[in-house]
């Protein structure tokens, strides 16, 4: 019964805590631009990501080490500064597009310019990362995240042509807007597979004590959660699709967005809409500034822990206060939440394979994860999504920049 | 080595890649772009008749759809086309300036019969 019950919470909580300002701009976007025809996208990331977040958990329970400090102890100090510089100014990015996003949803509701909220927004954040002990926010965010199954009603009541949805789980060429199009596709990857989700996952799992006994249920519920996951950003293109594609609207702004569940909800719809962007970033913002910090932590070999009082991990503390300051000053100077967000998630898709490659590596070693090493069938997959994704974004970023 | 060389040259077919974008196809850009603007527009105003969305909010994507149209007038200006396909984008461009502005001055005077005209008006000269 114990188990079952901490099998049901991991499941909520990931799905929960599925949808972020990355996947819900880049879902909608597809769909608006090219109906139904993306969504192979998303089914690729997602089935990437259930991967990689099974893994990390499990080289958690097994070696009790979270995966940056075991990517520093394995390959050294001088290798682990690649992927950390990366994920440092990769994590910024995402962590101000995040933090546009919750502005945006402040700004939804009251009508006050989004870069004004940023000051309040960072310091609310700030302050539960200050108060509030790891199990708080994971699952105080992920409960609440459980507002964006509105998309999935949504989605439901516009009856879509299902077989359609179905088919397009398979990849297809595009029919027009070629580049836009394998951009939109690498940022939908980037989105789902986002690496500052595998730190914070492997060092929840250490957080939270976790033995070989949780690898089972790390599995059932990495492959349960994220899935559902994974239809809740399905649900989001569906609904795009249905409400932007036959006018001809193309999202190029949130504006745009925030329309998408008014022909079902009406007015509360909008509401609605705005409830689920703010509290899906409010929580992204929250794990990527811890993300971070626990990065930087174990990489550096810092005291770490959300659960201890500020001032006993004070480099902790202040690594998770600066990403957090990074971030609002981007969002401050007022740079726009959307073209952030599509850039950070294709540069996010670019930069895959310096932080999947070592710890496909770590996940082979026996010396990390004992007799529960990667079999070969989660090696190929993961080998083959990310080496898709990075080809695409290699191809597609220049392209789309260029071509305006 | 071969990698290096692999990513240079997507780079670089990147690159040819968008230079050689026809006029023709420029010109489809800037009308799917006008026309998803214009479309934005007309749910804004479909919507706030409707009551479906805020005062606030309407008025604000009106005013970014204001600017976004602006922007798109200078780029046609600077964009290497003929002068008859310009001079046609900017006149359907000014078209869907005004009927915004229209629209957006009558959600400022919470004037929803106004609203309603503006927007059959928009529609009738979508069907000419």
């Amino acid at each position: 019964m114990k188990r079952l019950l901490e099998i049901s919470l991991g499941v909520v909580t990931s799905i929960g805590g599925f949808l972020e300002v990355g996947s819900l701009a880049t879902s909608a976007q597809a769909g608006a631009a090219f109906g139904f025809q993306l969504i192979w996208a998303i089914v690729l990331g997602t089935l990437c990501l259930i991967f990689l977040i099974e893994m990390s958990g499990r080289l958690a329970a097994v070696s009790k080490k979270t995966l940056a400090g075991a990517m520093r102890e394995r390959f050294g100090y001088p290798f682990f500064v690649i992927p950390l510089v990366a994920m440092t100014v990769l994590g910024v990015l995402v962590l101000a597009s995040e933090l546009g996003g919750l502005c945006l949803a402040l700004q939804l509701v009251t009508g006050v310019s989004f870069p004004w909220w940023a000051p309040i927004a960072l310091f609310g954040a700030w302050l539960l990362l200050w108060k509030a002990t790891f199990g708080v926010i994971e699952q105080g965010a992920s409960l609440l995240g459980l507002i964006t199954i509105v998309f999935a009603v949504a989605a439901w009541k516009l009856h879509p042509d299902w077989s359609a949805v179905a088919r397009h789980a398979l990849p297809s060429a595009p029919t027009h807007e070629k580049a836009r199009y394998w951009f939109i596709a690498v940022s939908i990857m980037g989105a789902s597979i986002a690496p500052y989700l595998l730190y914070f996952y492997s060092s929840g799992a250490v957080e939270d004590k976790w033995t070989e006994s949780d690898v089972p249920i790390n599995r059932v519920t990495a492959t349960i959660g994220m899935s559902f996951g994974g239809l809740l950003s399905i649900a989001v293109l569906i609904v795009s699709a249905l409400v932007f594609l036959p006018r001809g609207i193309r999202i190029d702004r949130f504006d745009q967005v925030a329309m998408m569940l008014t022909p079902v909800f009406g007015r509360t719809g909008f509401y609605l809409f705005a409830a689920a962007l703010g509290v899906a970033c409010f929580g992204a913002v929250l794990e990527v500034a811890l993300s971070m910090a626990y990065m930087m932590a174990q990489g550096f070999g810092w005291r770490w822990t959300e659960d201890a009082r500020p001032r006993d991990v004070a480099r902790f503390t202040l690594a998770y206060t600066a990403t957090l300051v990074a971030g609002g000053i981007i969002v401050m100077i007022g740079v726009d939440p959307l073209a952030l967000t599509i850039l950070s998630m294709a540069l996010t898709a670019a930069l895959l394979p310096i932080a999947i490659v070592p710890f496909l590596l770590l996940m082979n070693d026996p010396r990390y994860v004992g007799t529960h090493r990667n079999g070969w069938f989660g090696n190929i997959v993961v080998c083959g999504i990310v080496g898709i994704a990075f080809v695409i974004a290699i191809v597609s970023i220049p392209l789309e920049l260029l071509g305006g | 080595m071969r990698v290096k060389g692999c990513v240079h040259g997507a780079v670089l077919l990147s690159l040819a890649a968008c230079g050689g974008k026809s006029p023709a196809e420029r010109i489809a850009e800037h009308d799917l772009e006008r026309t998803s603007w214009e479309q934005t527009t007309q749910l804004v105003g479909e919507k706030w008749i409707a009551s479906q969305i805020p005062t606030a909010y309407a008025h604000r994507t009106l005013v970014t759809a204001l600017q976004e149209l602006a922007a798109q007038n200078r780029a046609i200006g600077s964009e290497s086309i003929d002068d008859s396909s310009r001079a046609r984008l900017q006149l359907v461009l000014a078209r869907s300036k005004k009927f915004t502005e229209r629209l957006d001055s009558a959600i400022a005077d919470d004037d929803s019969s106004a609203a309603v005209s503006v927007l059959e008006r928009a529609v009738r000269r979508g069907a000419k």
